[in-house]
């Protein structure tokens, strides 16, 4: 890189300085502190007795149950977006931006209102329920299923979008020669298609399942309270000011975005499939 | 162009005419929509000061406002417990009562100065200091907690009367079909519960937190929401919820709005407030940032008459603490312009002066206390 670019960096280098890097570090010496609304500055002690919280059953619950249900959510998102995205690269459509842009639609409305509709149809009583009589999704409102429901919803067009990159990028003639050399169309797709496309499925997958295990509005609002994951938990210590469990917790979570990103660089290294 | 100079030069003069007339002017911080401007005219009309009214949206903005000295506010309207926090780090002036001559001509509603003494003793438990709140603060708006319930399930209301809290804590006991739900404040549940062992809400303790802890699995709340509450009890989706009765009386005047008359909305939801309950109280106190205690005086002694108060109320909807403003609201029952009849009606019901019991503000605990109270939510919530 020409030395003279470089210089264009700079203010972002600066504002990642500012504020992700210092504040990473802000986070990691609160964690393994004292430190809360109630401490001043100056009786600041690094200490490693807020590690008892990790092991205390209300934190277990919540990392299983945001682990579990970013897995599902991941899993369901993979099998239903690559049939989307497959679709999509297959169809005899001219406009495929067109496609695209439908898939995207939902995500130019506001996430938490987009949510708050939803949970409003999950009632027992609600507006389709006025308007046509029934409701498709009947009383799921603050269960399981509504949550997962929700975060498929949501988090769907992160894992069609990189599929169908991938899926784009693959050269048409490695597709001839393998039906030339007499494979069925299936094993075309299992042998050549897939594997090739397997970047996009992983880049997917990780955007999906970050997005999921970090994420605490879905659950607050369609859970109605009922489900607690780690996210929420982080989410009252920092409202109750008590910083230092709160950065604790999502120090945790920060390792796992880290080796998952980790992944990614070791798979996808020119972050192609990334949009 | 000439014309043009001209009227810049006109322009210029009457600015500088403007700017030279020095008007004394009332800086106050304040919720938002919590002042009516009809009130702010009158005041502004009958005293030639200007008001310039801040807007804050929680009681550790008002706080962090007050103590960063960054404006030179001459009210401020903090609710009970920030009141309490205030006193204690010395940020307020004392009231002087002589200038408060409209003071003599009211009485307090009883549960006015029940609040007041409960704040005293929160004070005297933590500090160890007497302290009169009426020599800092005049009452504003206050309110209660209440149930909100659901009231096309059948003998709900009658039982709710006469069991009181027993009805929304022991699912076990009554209406285990009726579904439950929580304000999503983990000190809201835990007072609560307290407030049904028949035991102070101020009060922490370990054996108190675990009493706390079997009542609120016993209640097996089924929603721990914020406005939704509301909403899904009216809607028929949830069947009693603890609230403030302001929520209640929110989505009341919506339907009355709608057309729908009082009876008809009773019938489907309505809200038992117990005899124990909960409660706030927003209070105008003089911080001292303030660069002029006659103007601030001024607007207390305003406020303080009772058809000012009323007129307050009328655009802002919580109770007002005193016996004489509720009078003239109430004197609005054969009112043939339904807005003031159904606004008289409402305070009859739900803010009266007449109603008895025991009412607790809530006192900010600890950090450490609030965290145990919130692990302790979690807790449930988990198991």
């Amino acid at each position: 890189m020409n030395k003279f670019y470089k210089r264009f960096a700079m203010p972002y280098q600066i504002w990642l300085t500012i504020l992700v890097f210092i504040p990473l570090i802000a986070l990691i010496v609160i964690g393994f502190s004292n430190y809360n609304s109630s401490i001043d500055l100056v009786d600041l002690n690094l200490t490693l007795s807020n590690l008892h919280l990790l092991i205390e059953s209300q934190t277990l619950v919540a990392y299983k149950n945001s682990f579990l249900f970013a897995s599902v959510t991941t899993l369901v998102c993979f099998v239903l977006g690559y049939l989307v995205a497959y679709q999509i690269k297959q169809s005899k459509f001219k406009n495929k931006f067109v496609l695209l842009t439908i898939i995207i639609l939902p995500m130019w409305s506001n996430l938490i209102l987009r949510t708050e509709s939803l949970l409003n149809i999950m009632e027992k009583n609600n507006i389709l329920n006025s308007i046509i009589g029934f409701s498709i999704f009947g009383d799921i409102a603050g269960t399981q299923a509504a949550v997962l429901f929700g975060l498929i919803f949501t988090y769907m067009p992160f894992m069609i979008l990189p599929i169908y990159t991938a899926l784009e990028k693959i050269d048409f003639s490695l597709i001839e020669a393998s039906n030339d050399l007499g494979l069925t169309p299936f094993m075309t797709f299992w042998k050549v298609t897939f594997p090739l496309s397997l970047k996009g499925v992983i880049t997917g997958s990780i955007m999906v399942f970050l997005s999921t295990i970090a994420g605490f509005a879905v659950p607050k609002i369609l859970g109605k309270g009922n489900l607690v994951f780690i996210g929420n938990i982080i989410d009252t210590k920092f409202l109750y000011t008590t910083f230092n469990d709160g950065s604790l917790l999502a120090i945790v979570i920060l390792v796992f975005i880290l080796g998952a990103l980790l992944i990614i660089t070791k798979i996808d290294k020119e972050g192609e499939t990334l949009l | 162009m000439k014309k043009f100079a001209i009227l810049l030069v006109l322009t210029l003069v009457s600015t500088f005419m403007v700017a030279c007339q020095s008007k004394q002017t009332l800086r106050i911080l304040n919720w938002g929509e919590y002042l009516n401007p009809e009130v702010v005219e009158l005041f502004e009309a009958e005293y030639n000061i200007k008001v310039i009214e801040g807007i804050a949206d929680s009681n550790e903005l008002f706080y962090s406002k007050i103590k960063s000295k960054t404006t030179a506010y001459d009210i401020v309207i903090p609710s009970d417990y920030m009141v309490e926090k205030m006193v204690q780090e010395d940020m307020l002036f004392e009231l002087d009562y002589s200038l408060l001559t409209n003071y003599s001509n009211v009485t307090y509603m009883e549960a006015v100065d029940q609040i007041y003494s409960s704040m005293a003793a929160t004070t005297l438990a933590a500090t160890g200091e007497t302290v009169d709140f009426k020599d800092y603060a005049v009452p504003y708006f206050w309110g209660t907690f209440g149930i909100i319930y659901n009231n096309r399930v059948d003998g709900l209301e009658e039982s709710l009367n006469a069991n009181g809290w027993d009805v929304f804590f022991e699912a076990d006991n009554y209406f285990p079909e009726a579904t439950r739900g929580m304000y999503d404040v983990a000190q809201f549940a835990y007072a609560a519960s307290l407030m049904y062992l028949d035991e102070n809400p101020n009060l922490y303790s370990e054996t108190l937190l675990d009493q706390s802890k079997t009542a609120i699995e016993t209640a097996n709340f089924t929603e721990w929401g914020t406005d939704t509450l509301k909403r899904n009890v009216e809607a028929d989706n949830l069947d009693m919820a603890f609230v403030y009765t302001g929520d209640y009386l929110d989505r009341m005047y919506i339907q009355l709005d709608e057309g729908r008359t009082l009876e008809e909305i009773q019938a489907d939801f309505n809200i038992y407030i117990p005899e124990t309950t909960m409660v706030f109280i927003d209070n105008m106190v003089i911080p001292n940032t303030s660069k002029d205690l006659d103007a601030a005086h001024k607007f207390i002694n305003f406020v303080l008459r009772p058809e000012m108060m009323a007129l307050n109320a009328e655009s802002v909807g919580y109770a007002v603490p005193t016996e004489e403003a509720f009078d003239i609201i109430i004197s609005h029952l054969d009112d043939e312009d339904a807005f003031y009849h159904n606004w008289a009606y409402a305070n009859m019901f739900y803010n009266s002066k007449d109603r008895e019991g025991t009412f607790y503000p809530l006192t900010s605990f600890d950090v450490d206390t609030i965290d145990e109270i919130n692990t302790m939510i979690q807790v449930i919530r988990t198991e």
